[in-house]
């Protein structure tokens, strides 16, 4: 055990004690473990703050009698110090063993076994091992998620290397915004600095670790810059219009409304927002599909199929 | 938590010790080791280091107080640190995604459970601030039922959207295990319809009943791959994505790529999904098949 550890807990004791303000000469006076001259304190107290903030403890700075130019000092307001989930009943804590049991060797499994072991303190035992039945496979979530979140909440931007579309790597510079998690893949959202703007990465394509800069409070989220990027790629702008045989594509099927078209064919009307994805789909179901509408789209298919003629003949 | 290190964990234990030990007097120095995921004589140390903290004057009136009695902990005078600390984002992220599949797996349950969590899950969120969302889940609640029937050696009867029949069909399948690959879930199961071993995308299951009937899967076939197809593959335009669709990353320099699959149709099928991008390079008579199938579609268009 170091000392620094013992120092930092002292730090933390006096400063969550304290009802008022303690300047640093108090805390340099009082708390256990400051030695050395004035610059090498300051220095030793400049990191221990740091450090403090990185298990999440904010000190503030204030003054006791603002009336007064008297010397700014420090203290931890137990508000803020102290665990944010009021009106935890023994079930709930039991939910909440389940949840963090999800994850055992993954890759969240560490921290959700510290923010449980917070929570048992509160000390309403509750130590059921399961309300709901579920799941025996254990989840697993991409090895970057921790950096990730760590990254977006302390704001440090980041580095990584990403596959392009030719499967090549590249160095990626991100401030990450969000992250969020649909269909099965994580993907984040955040500024790239290179190209200025709002990006959506699929974690899956990361090809390293992420590499955060030390800096925290770098950067600022533009929320209504992000809002209007998640619009954009989750509206459905388009609409085709396909036909698709009776019987056949439930997957077409259950992405579009469905109506009468003949004996032998359904119209189905869908919504879409990548061309791509549209067209791999119909062409998927092969004879069983046909695009009406849009006529760019149909031309698309046409053209692409042609060509495959060519190629195979 | 994500790049702390060792000395600061040990101050994050630290101040953790003092409210769970307050709230769980007498607890066995092995049980408290367990609890925090160090060893008994790291925790013994640590115990130690908190005894010579506490408030400033450091007197034995000020330090905190552990008591060991035949290998039981006890804490006093430690008033100052009696306090549950806050989640860290990431420890409430965890707890978050956590829920999540919790709730997911809850589906058909309780109702009251599920009301509960939902509640707990809000409560999260809002400590989050849309830092990280949690969308639609890949665990399903057949999962479960899926377990429940492997467990069990219970038959299933499953409704399965087919890509390559481009039908959802419905098979009385024996399931073996749930296996992860590429960011998606597979149930292998022997196929009483194939008479074979398959593995089913679980996001294309739309529906699993128990069977009840006996399992014979037992005794699964050893030949896992009974005719195994070898197949060369050109890809051109996007590579990335040609990779994640056919799950193989071994596309060489020059953008050809060799496959071994088990169903011959799947192959012309892909060709033409990802048309133009990919050529089928051998066998040659699939060749054929792919230029045929190309025709077929588009004699829809000349009508």
């Amino acid at each position: 055990m170091s000392r620094k550890s013992e120092r930092l807990v002292n730090l933390t004791i006096a400063l969550l004690a304290t009802k008022r303000y303690l300047t640093k000469a108090e805390i340099f006076r009082s708390v256990a473990g400051y030695s050395g001259d004035t610059e090498a304190k300051d220095r030793m107290f400049e990191r221990d703050k740091d450090d403090l903030r990185s298990l999440g403890i904010t000190i503030e700075l204030g003054s006791f009698d603002p009336l007064f130019e008297d010397e700014a000092g420090y203290r931890i307001k137990p508000e803020r110090y102290q665990l944010q989930l009021k009106d935890l009943d023994a079930l709930s804590i039991a939910l909440l063993s389940q949840a963090a049991k999800l994850w055992r060797e993954a890759a969240l499994g560490p921290s959700a076994q510290s923010g449980l072991r917070k929570l048992r303190s509160i000390g309403l035992g509750a130590d059921v091992d399961s309300i709901v039945e579920v799941t025996k496979s254990s989840y697993s979530a991409p090895e970057q998620l921790p950096d990730l979140i760590e990254a977006i909440t302390s704001r440090h931007v980041v580095t990584f290397e990403y596959l392009n579309s030719q499967l090549e790597s590249e160095v990626r510079k991100v401030e990450p915004y969000r992250l969020s998690n649909s269909r099965g893949y994580w993907y984040l959202i955040g500024r790239d600095a290179e190209k200025s703007a709002l990006r959506t990465f699929r974690l899956d394509r990361f090809s390293s670790s992420i590499n955060l800069s030390p800096k925290s409070d770098a950067f600022e989220v533009n929320l209504n810059e992000l809002d209007e990027h998640e619009d954009n790629l989750f509206e459905e702008v388009n609409v085709a219009t396909l036909l698709v045989r009776k019987g056949k594509s439930p997957a077409l099927r259950n992405e579009g409304a469905i109506s009468e078209y003949n004996a032998e064919w359904d119209k189905v009307e869908i919504q879409y927002h990548s061309t791509t994805h549209l067209l791999r789909e119909v062409l998927w179901a092969g004879e069983n599909a046909i695009i009406l509408t849009p006529d760019d789209l149909r031309q698309t298919l046409i053209q692409s199929l042609e060509k495959v003629v060519t190629s195979h003949g | 938590m994500a790049n702390q290190s060792a000395p600061m964990q040990e101050v994050a234990r630290l101040l953790d010790l003092v409210p769970f030990l307050s709230t769980h007097s007498h607890i066995s120095l092995k049980e408290l080791a367990h609890e925090f995921g160090i060893s008994e004589k790291a925790m013994a140390s640590e115990l130690t280091a908190l005894s010579m903290c506490g408030l400033p004057g450091y007197t034995p009136y000020e330090l905190i107080e552990i008591f060991f009695e035949s290998g039981f902990v006890t804490i006093n005078n430690h008033d100052a640190l009696d306090i549950p600390r806050a989640l860290t984002q990431l420890e409430v992220a965890s707890l978050l995604i956590g829920l999540e599949i919790l709730r997911d797996s809850a589906i058909g349950q309780d109702e009251g459970l599920i009301s509960k969590i939902d509640r707990l899950i809000s409560q999260m969120k809002s400590l989050l601030g849309g830092a990280i969302e949690v969308g639609d889940n890949p665990i399903t609640a057949f999962q479960t039922i899926i377990e429940g029937a492997i467990a069990a050696r219970k038959s299933l009867s499953i409704k399965y959207l087919s890509p390559v029949k481009d039908e959802a069909t419905t098979r009385i399948v024996d399931p073996l295990e749930i296996r992860s690959e590429r960011s998606h879930l597979y149930l292998v199961a022997y196929c009483h319809n194939a008479q074979s071993v398959r593995n089913f995308r679980l996001d294309r299951v739309q529906e699993v009943i128990e069977s009840g009937s006996a399992v014979i899967s037992e005794e699964v076939p050893n030949e896992e791959n009974p005719q195994l197809t070898s197949v060369m593959i050109k890809v051109s335009g996007d590579q990335r994505s040609v990779s994640e669709a056919l799950s193989t990353s071994e596309i060489s320099p020059d953008g050809t790529v060799e496959l071994n699959i088990f169903t011959p149709e799947w192959v012309s099928k892909a060709v033409i999904a990802h048309a133009p991008h990919l050529e089928l390079l051998s066998p040659q008579d699939a060749r054929g098949t792919v230029a045929s199938a190309a025709k077929n579609i588009l004699a829809l268009y000349s009508s």
